[in-house]
């Protein structure tokens, strides 16, 4: 997860606790950290990618979209399923999402609505491993 | 040799008067000479005659004697008569035959013929023949001979008498010519002076001197007409070039005038302070050097456009001072045209807007800034915002147990707070984001839009169990994310604003001008006419019942949406029974991108 605010990077802990999903949760607080996280795959054999990436868009020092592209262009990594976690109801940044083969989820504003981020999780990640 | 027509007055006048009197003078010569030599021939006859009568009877008795010595002796009284050439008698023998009886021969050069001549006058002469008588008998003939020499003399005298008078008339003539012709000539002479003076240069003031009362006197008094009528149209014109120059020098604007080719031919010296170039640098198409490079181009479209069409000339652009920099100006020029409407001239102005710019470029900068200061602002506010609420659920809903019953009140002002908060930012948002509108050359399907916006709404929908139709609606050059905006927030007013009657919300179109012009009518509690204009005000929710959420803030997005495409919204309602709402958006790519640009400059 590349998310710069403590708060909602604990939210998105409570969802995946929820659900109960098996992840182990990595927080990338910038955009530059999520870069070398990706860059240290793609670097270091051993060096694990991982299932799934959760991207905060409005991130400090490099935004989420620059961390994706980067994403898309690592030889091990690049397939993985992204989605993009936002305040942003904009559509151009849904349409660039798209345009990424991202995940869109639009950071709601109760927190019975951010438990459903759980669901969309475990979907995500049962079609990739259907895949 | 010059034909007669195209030499001066002076030698035509000579001419003619010499022609004239030499015609005049020969003719009355050759017809007196005529009539005189016919005269005299008849004279001469007759003296011929009665001496050929005399000496006939002179001859009778030489006849009758056949004396032909006293025949010769009468015969040779002749010779008194110098013109006689000589003169003949027959003695007639028989009835038919008549022989040589006397002769007069003063030369040589003459004799008798033998035989009778007849009467004739030939070159030489004149022959007479007379018979001579006895007793009614002819007994003989008289023949006399005489020359013409007197018919000649007096020929030659008359011709030398009037070659005389002829020459001597000339020379009458053309003296007395010499000083009379000055009468016409003189007059003419000057009246060519006159105008050629005021052909050379210009002065209509001189008048020519008026010399006769004859039709040449009435010529000057009509050519010098002329000229006053000139000089006085010449002031007048002088006058309103005056006045035209006063007027374009005391502006403060750069004043143009053009050919109809769009050769500019006069420029007020505003220019020539404000550019620092000559007028003849500037003039013709000089004009463009100070034309800044990026605005040329279009300008020498337009202008073009403009003379071609003879249509005005509207634009704005940049021209370079003196100290070679750069200034705003708006220039006009609109076609003058004479009785027939064809273009006489351009007269254009061109006024520096440059401050007016500046200000305008700085309004719209702030504009935007403080647009995207909005956007920036009530996007980033969301997170610390959601923080609140969402974590004050959480505290309310996890710690309950160890909050008193103050503590959970206070939770509950924390958590209200936040999603008063939340609704607001996300209102603003939109709202700002109304305003910060993308160009759209792509016209969008409204019939679509319609739909997405009624599924977006379709849970208040079926709540109200209200009814949306919609016409078959038409493409328009808008972004579709602002349409959803407008029909979603009308449609959700419609829904949210009902009355106890289950909701019917139609949405109709109709053609006007270069506009569609939309409607959605509904059947809820109306609006009373004193808040038909502030209702599109920001913040401005008529109902503060609590029965209706929201924060009042659609139809001013809605309002700042359709403004933005060159349109305008507006509201028709009658208190309990429904409104409508109508707003109108441009059918055409071309008016919705001018309105654009235009509202993102302002």
């Amino acid at each position: 997860m590349a998310e710069d605010n403590l708060p909602d990077a604990l939210l998105v802990r409570e969802a995946v606790r929820a659900e109960k999903l098996p992840l182990e949760i990595h927080v990338a607080s910038d955009g530059e950290q999520a870069i070398a996280f990706i860059a240290r795959a793609d670097a270091d054999p051993d060096a694990p990618c991982p299932h799934l990436l959760l991207l905060d868009l409005n991130l400090p020092k490099k935004n989420g979209f620059e961390v994706l592209k980067r994403l898309r262009a690592s030889e091990k990594c690049k397939d993985i399923p992204v989605l993009i976690m936002t305040s942003s109801d904009a559509p151009e940044d849904r349409q660039r999402a798209a345009e990424l083969g991202a995940g869109y989820f639009r950071k709601p504003g109760s927190y019975e609505a951010f438990l459903k981020l759980g669901g969309v999780l475990k979907e995500l990640l049962t079609v990739r491993g259907t895949d | 040799m010059r034909r007669f027509r195209d030499r001066p007055i002076k030698q035509k006048l000579v001419i003619i008067t010499l022609a004239t009197t030499g015609v005049a003078l020969v003719l009355a010569g050759v017809g007196n000479v005529l009539v005189d030599s016919l005269l005299f021939r008849g004279y001469l006859r007759r003296d011929l005659t009665v001496l050929a009568r005399v000496i006939a009877d002179n001859s009778l008795g030489a006849l009758s004697f056949n004396d032909p010595n006293a025949a010769a002796q009468t015969l040779s009284a002749l010779k008194e008569r110098s013109h006689i050439t000589g003169a003949c008698i027959y003695r007639k023998t028989s009835p038919e035959k008549a022989e040589l009886f006397a002769q007069y021969a003063p030369t040589s050069e003459f004799s008798c013929p033998a035989a009778q001549p007849g009467a004739e006058v030939t070159g030489r002469g004149m022959t007479l023949i007379e018979p001579i008588v006895l007793n009614g008998r002819s007994i003989g003939t008289l023949a006399l001979q005489s020359d013409l020499g007197e018919l000649y003399e007096r020929l030659r005298i008359y011709s030398s008498t009037i070659l005389g008078v002829f020459l001597a008339s000339l020379l009458l003539a053309s003296l007395l010519l010499n000083r009379l012709r000055a009468v016409i000539t003189t007059p003419i002479a000057r009246l060519v002076r006159a105008t050629t003076h005021v052909s050379h240069t210009g002065d209509y003031s001189i008048r020519a001197e008026k010399l006769s009362g004859d039709e040449m006197g009435l010529l000057v008094d009509r050519f010098n007409d002329m000229l006053a009528g000139i000089q006085s149209a010449f002031r007048e014109i002088d006058k309103q070039r005056a006045r035209f120059h006063f007027m374009a020098e005391s502006m403060p604007q750069k004043i143009f005038t053009a050919r109809p080719d769009g050769e500019i031919d006069y420029f007020n010296p505003q220019w020539m302070e404000f550019t620092g170039l000559s007028f003849d640098q500037i003039k013709d198409w000089g004009w463009t050097q100070f034309v800044h490079p990026d605005d040329i181009d279009e300008n020498m479209r337009v202008w073009k456009q403009a003379l071609e069409a003879g249509e005005p000339f509207h634009f704005e652009q940049r021209f370079r001072n003196a100290a070679g920099k750069y200034r705003w100006h708006l220039s006009r020029a609109l076609p003058m045209r004479d009785a027939t409407g064809n273009v006489t001239m351009w007269i254009g102005s061109n006024t520096d807007i440059h401050e007016q710019k500046e200000r305008e470029e700085a309004l719209r900068r702030a504009n935007e800034d403080l647009q995207q200061f909005a956007y920036s602002a009530s996007h980033d506010l969301q997170e610390p915002i959601r923080n609140v609420t969402i974590y004050s659920e959480i505290v309310a809903s996890r710690y309950h147990s160890v909050l008193d019953a103050e503590g959970q009140q206070f939770l509950g002002f924390l958590k209200e707070g936040g999603h008063r908060l939340s609704t607001l930012v996300r209102d603003l948002l939109a709202y700002t984001r109304a305003s910060m509108a993308e160009l759209n050359d792509q016209p969008v399907e409204a019939s679509e839009v319609f739909r997405n916006s009624v599924t977006a709404l379709s849970e208040p929908i079926r709540e109200a169990g209200a009814v949306v139709t919609a016409d078959e609606l038409p493409k328009v050059y808008i972004g579709d994310v602002h349409l959803q905006q407008v029909f979603q927030n009308l449609i959700g007013n419609a829904v949210k604003y009902r009355s106890d009657a289950p909701p019917r919300i139609h949405i109709a179109v109709q053609p006007i001008g270069r506009m569609w012009r939309f409607s959605v009518q509904d059947n809820g509690i109306g609006i009373d006419p004193e808040y038909k204009e502030k209702i599109f005000g920001i913040f401005k929710r008529l109902s503060h019942d609590n029965k209706y959420s929201g924060t009042g803030i659609g139809l001013a997005i809605c309002q700042r949406v359709v403004e933005r495409y060159g349109g305008r919204i507006w509201v028709e309602s009658e208190p309990g029974t429904g409104s409508t709402f109508y707003f109108t958006l441009p059918n055409n790519a071309q008016t919705a991108r001018s309105a654009a640009i235009q509202s993102s400059g302002g």
